[in-house]
């Protein structure tokens, strides 16, 4: 399950007519590190907490790889908003 | 699936299988004929949560809406990552869920109710009207 690469961004109002592809895949790379060094205080913390690190670090990574499909727009008179993750 | 089922009773005849193992087989058989009736003629399996609302903010006319599409592969992951909660927290989470009306036990969220709770999410729609607020509000899985 991969998480999701990009996201759509569109913002239109009378002024600003904008349409951005982000790539998440860069933010995934430049957070890897950071990631691996607060792994070994998580798995500390989810074991104080009572929780298995394992199955807690599976079901937090299935839902990055689940977001993909994701779509949130809100349409107003004046103005649109809209969020598509990819 | 009457041969297979015949078949597996003759094996039990002749003894070539135990009771046990014929009433493994007869199951097994049972769960296979379930899976390809699903496949075949039922409803799809949703991919998606939608909820749409639809608002009119200044009594003008003019409409705002919201889409949003949540899929449900993480309908699915957010239940596993909540049964994971510590049993601590629960009554936290329940208590201010209650006071916000929400008569839930999160203890009951476990990964093996999951396929249930999402077949039962297949066959939802909510639709709520309010004629005096001027707001809709549609709940459905495609």
């Amino acid at each position: 399950m991969m998480p999701p690469l990009w996201a759509d961004l569109r913002v239109r109002t009378r002024r600003v007519h904008l349409r951005l592809w982000l790539p998440l895949f860069l933010i995934w790379i430049l957070l890897l590190p950071i990631f691996l060094l607060v792994l070994p205080f998580a798995i500390v913390g989810f074991i104080v907490m009572g929780v298995k690190p394992v199955p807690a670090l599976g079901a937090i990574f299935r839902v990055m790889g689940s977001l993909s499909g994701t779509s949130i727009e809100v349409d107003r008179p004046k103005a649109l908003v809209s969020l598509r993750i990819v | 699936m009457r041969e297979n089922r015949r078949h597996v009773l003759d094996l039990l005849g002749d003894g070539k299988i135990s009771a046990e193992e014929a009433d493994k087989l007869i199951e097994a058989l049972g769960a296979d004929t379930a899976v390809g009736t699903i496949g075949a003629g039922s409803k799809a399996w949703p991919k998606y949560l939608r909820v749409l609302v639809e608002a009119e903010e200044n009594g003008d006319g003019e409409l705002t809406k919201v889409n949003i599409r949540v899929p449900m592969q993480l309908l699915r992951a957010g239940v596993r990552l909540a049964s994971l909660i510590p049993p601590m927290v629960h009554d936290q989470v329940n208590q201010a869920m209650r006071e916000q009306g929400v008569g839930f036990d999160l203890a009951q969220l476990r990964p093996e109710n999951l396929e249930e709770l999402v077949e039962n999410l297949k066959d939802l729609t909510i639709d709520v009207d309010h004629p005096k607020n001027k707001v809709k509000v549609r709940v459905f899985c495609e």
